[in-house]
């Protein structure tokens, strides 16, 4: 920390300083044999200066960086003067305490969450190749700033990734799943589970028949919704978009822009969560928000310099994706509240309609309110019952028309873990939410 | 510790080793509501160990290279299993000069970059647009790679990226996207910028369309996307000798109108040209397909062996921290035949949602227009092996696009969603 604090020097109107450590191990197995077994560390730097403007700098040294840093601060005097509100120091020592710490752990014990993944692949005589892959990261990070803060905080995540392909007639397709958690190997218990439901889907999808285009009543399952969610509004509530000009929710809080029927919540808190965090990327104390309340628009997410701007408090969601990256306004576990609808309330209605499982992921334009994803798998609604298997289908539409649409949200819940990429940088992420009814655009590629 | 010392350090304990080393020193300048909200200055270095002892392969990876990191690596191969394919590549013979380096991008000072931001915004007043967002990044490194068969490839080169993000108002909301990479100092930031304003001006008072089939003209960035992400993997040996390519076992036959499709690493001025692959095995030229007939696929050493063939030298990693996998360099596209009318896309949301293995894909456009009126939405769903069987023609506009190197394509009887 002594040493580190040489960068708070720069006499810069606000300097901060990250030291991170991260150890990554992984463990992949192709086809039943362990094929790739990795282990790794990382250390860096990174210092933020303002000025007028922001400079960054990012090295694997003190040394290396401190020279940079003070390049980055000479930058930063030029341009116009980015507003930043100051505030008190915070002093914290933070850890995540995983039930089953993998460093407690030998390799030995984690190839066998591989194992019997792919043991659980056996059963399916369609599938002809797998990709089942392990993971664990222990990250520390020293947070220093100007005003006096000095935060250490210790991240353990770990993940488990399935991939399984399967075969009929010269046709190929792919079930994929994850599951991870800000935690340790508990969090990977149901991961067999996981290999069955990718080896089920792949195999569902052989027989899929393809999607119809059009306009349709539309039921998204608990992965979609959070997608849909996270993708479609959250990204559209990050306060730099709205600056920026970029999200169709300019000037649009305590508006409402979604059936009352709507709640949707950002919140690092959750514990063992992958979106889980203590602090932010600039030191401030994370929490739970309400971005829509009864399909009211309450918040945006913020960092210290977007609530700066719009003359309110920071929200916490400055992330970055490592010391070599300057944070930037990010979710974190977004999710949309369960409400009292069973599933088969929320089919009976339909007459000819779409149920969309899953996402393959998907792009928004914010500053259009348009959004795209691909389902992984669906099924044929008709007359509320659930009918044919279909593939390859996608979801398009205006993000305020979805989420006016919505006029039944059902009363289970799951959350997924996710990765979301902005700005180049790729955080950790959960998405979730209930079985939700609305009306979209499906593309398919049975056209007329 | 030396990269000689430490390899020593290693063949006394493995049968095989391998040391990757990579440095990279990158300015970026980004800017936001048009004007300049950061500059970024970064220096990385990292080293990735790779050994193979009994058949079994270790890996491990570190900013530093010590001991610490050469036990793991070992450590990592007693925890593998077998696989008797896995060697290392023998020593190569590689071609003068480098992937592409240019003095000017390493030492850019801050001052021409603030320049050329000015350059790249200039435009949006032309065209009465907002810039949102953008950036400019200049990035040097330097790449070495030895092992234990007398590999040692030495191969440095620069690239330079700009962007722009505009938005356009009047009876609605129209965004343009533009962006170019370059190896070298000889990119045009204005017309960035002209095309990104341009092309928002141009999608503003955009109309519906009905569902339609049509012809379909996809622009060199549309073209990229969807064949990165849809076509690109099948080419993969991994994926033909593991049963996850629909080209497997097609070697020959005609899939395709008349196209072709060579992955070429050794390209000049291309963006994923090198001396060498990831492993170092010397840059190759695979032609993919001739004339629509499929000629064959990508292979990095362990690939190379389980076929009984050499590698192309198609081994890439994402960063230093992974291991080599089977990856393209820098795909041409090319044919006859010229482009007509029909849906004109700019770019894609959405192509990363491709299913890779089907070819199957269903993505929502950007600046799309039919018959030179901007569409505000149209989905184009379809099957890229279908999709190449239907190729119209090709423009004269080549760029490159992350790996593919393409003119605009025009394909018929393509499926619209409006």
């Amino acid at each position: 920390m002594a040493e580190l604090s040489k960068a708070l020097e720069i006499p810069a109107r606000f300097v901060d300083v990250v030291l991170q450590r991260s150890t990554v191990n992984s463990i992949v197995m192709k086809d039943g044999v362990i094929k790739e077994v990795s282990a790794g560390e990382v250390e860096g730097i990174g210092v933020r200066v303002l000025e007028n403007t922001w400079g960054f700098a990012s090295a694997n040294s003190l040394e290396d960086v401190l020279d940079a840093a003070e390049r980055a601060h000479r930058a930063a005097k030029a341009g116009k003067r980015i507003e930043f509100r100051e505030r008190e120091a915070t002093i914290d020592d933070v850890r995540v305490r995983p039930k089953i710490d993998p460093q407690d752990v030998g390799f030995e014990e984690k190839k066998e969450i591989l194992r019997e993944a792919f043991d659980a692949t056996k059963a399916y005589k369609e599938v002809v190749s797998s990709t089942f892959s392990y993971t664990d990261a222990r990250t520390s990070n020293q947070y220093l700033n100007s005003e006096g803060s000095r935060i250490n905080a210790e991240y353990v995540r770990v993940g488990f990734f399935a991939s399984v392909f399967a075969k009929k007639d010269g046709q190929v397709q792919i079930g994929m799943e994850r599951m991870g958690a800000t935690g340790g190997l508990e969090a990977l218990d149901g991961a067999a589970q996981k290999a069955r439901d990718a080896s089920e889907r792949a195999i569902r999808l052989l027989n899929a028949a393809h999607a119809p285009s059009g306009v349709f009543s539309v039921v998204m399952d608990p992965k979609l919704t959070g997608v849909f969610i996270h993708e479609a509004l959250g990204h559209g509530v990050e306060a730099d978009h709205v600056i920026q000009k970029e999200s169709i929710l300019e000037g649009k809080i305590n508006e409402s822009i979604g059936s009352e029927l709507v709640d949707v919540y950002d919140d690092p808190t959750l514990e063992g969560s992958f979106g889980f965090y203590f602090y932010d990327s600039e030191g401030t104390k994370a929490r739970k928000k309400a971005i829509l309340k009864e399909g009211i628009l309450k918040e945006y997410l913020h960092s210290r310099e977007t609530a700066s701007t719009l003359n309110t408090e920071t929200t916490g969601n400055a992330r970055s994706q490592g010391f070599n990256y300057s944070p930037v306004v990010r979710m974190s576990n977004t999710y949309l509240a369960p409400k009292d609808f069973a599933f088969d309330e929320v089919l009976e209605d339909i007459k000819y309609g779409i149920y969309l499982k899953g996402s393959k992921g998907g792009e928004v334009d914010t500053a259009r309110g348009v959004f795209q994803f691909s389902a992984e798998e669906g099924f044929l609604i008709e007359n509320g019952e659930l009918t044919t298997p279909i593939k390859d289908v996608s979801l398009s539409g205006e993000t305020l028309e979805i989420l006016k649409n919505i006029d039944a949200v059902g009363s289970d819940f799951d959350t997924h873990i996710g990765f979301c990429g902005k700005a180049s940088q790729t955080v950790p992420v959960g998405d979730g939410g209930p079985h939700v009814r609305t009306l979209a655009t499906v593309g398919g590629q049975n056209g007329n | 510790m030396e990269i000689e010392r430490a390899l020593k350090f290693l063949t006394k304990r493995t049968d095989e080793a391998e040391i990757f080393c990579t440095k990279e020193r990158s300015k970026t300048l980004k800017i936001k509501k048009g004007g300049v909200d950061l500059f970024k200055e970064s220096t990385y270095k990292g080293y990735g160990i790779r050994v193979i002892k009994e058949g079994r392969m270790g890996f491990a990876f570190s900013n530093r290279l010590d001991e610490t990191v050469m036990k793991s690596a070992l450590g990592s191969a007693k925890i593998a299993e077998v696989d008797r394919y896995l060697t290392l590549p023998r020593a190569q013979n590689y071609g003068r000069g480098s992937g592409g380096y240019d003095r000017e991008i390493e030492s850019l000072s801050t001052d021409t970059i603030l320049k050329f931001t000015d350059d790249l915004l200039a435009p949006c007043k032309d065209y009465d647009v907002i810039p949102t967002s953008g950036s400019i990044s200049a990035l040097s490194y330097e790449e070495e790679i030895m092992n234990s068969h007398g590999v040692h490839g030495k191969d440095r080169g620069t690239t330079i990226f700009a962007y722009l993000s505009t938005v356009a108002r009047d009876t609605d909301v129209a965004t343009g996207f533009y962006y170019d990479v370059s190896r070298f100092l000889d990119m045009d930031f204005e017309e960035i910028g002209r095309e990104a304003a341009g092309l928002a001006r141009a999608s503003v008072n955009a109309g519906r369309v009905e569902t339609l089939k049509t012809a379909l003209v996809l622009k060199p960035h549309a073209v990229g996307e969807l064949l990165e992400n849809a076509l690109m993997s099948s080419f993969s040996a991994d994926n033909v000798q593991r049963d996850r390519s629909f080209l497997a076992g097609k070697v020959g036959e005609k899939i395709a109108s008349d196209v072709n499709i060579t992955d070429n690493g050794t390209l000049k001025n291309g963006l994923l040209t090198g001396k060498f692959d990831s492993e170092g095995v010397a840059s190759g030229n695979t032609p993919l397909i001739k004339n629509g007939e499929l000629r064959g696929f990508l292979y990095d050493t362990y690939t190379a062996n389980k076929a009984g063939i050499e590698s192309t030298g198609n081994a890439s990693r994402d960063s230093f921290s992974s291991l080599p996998q089977v990856g393209p360099t820098n795909v041409i596209v090319s044919g006859k035949g010229e482009i007509g009318e029909g849906l004109v896309v700019h770019g894609l949301i959405g192509a990363h949602t491709s299913n890779p293995v089907s070819g199957d894909f269903s993505v929502e456009t950007r600046n799309a227009f039919l018959d030179g009126k901007p569409v505000k939405k149209a989905i184009i769903s379809g099957n890229i092996f279908e999709l190449l069987k239907n190729v119209e023609g090709f423009g004269k506009d080549t760029k490159q696009f992350s790996h593919v190197v393409s003119p605009s394509i025009e394909f018929s009887d393509v499926t619209v969603v409006g």
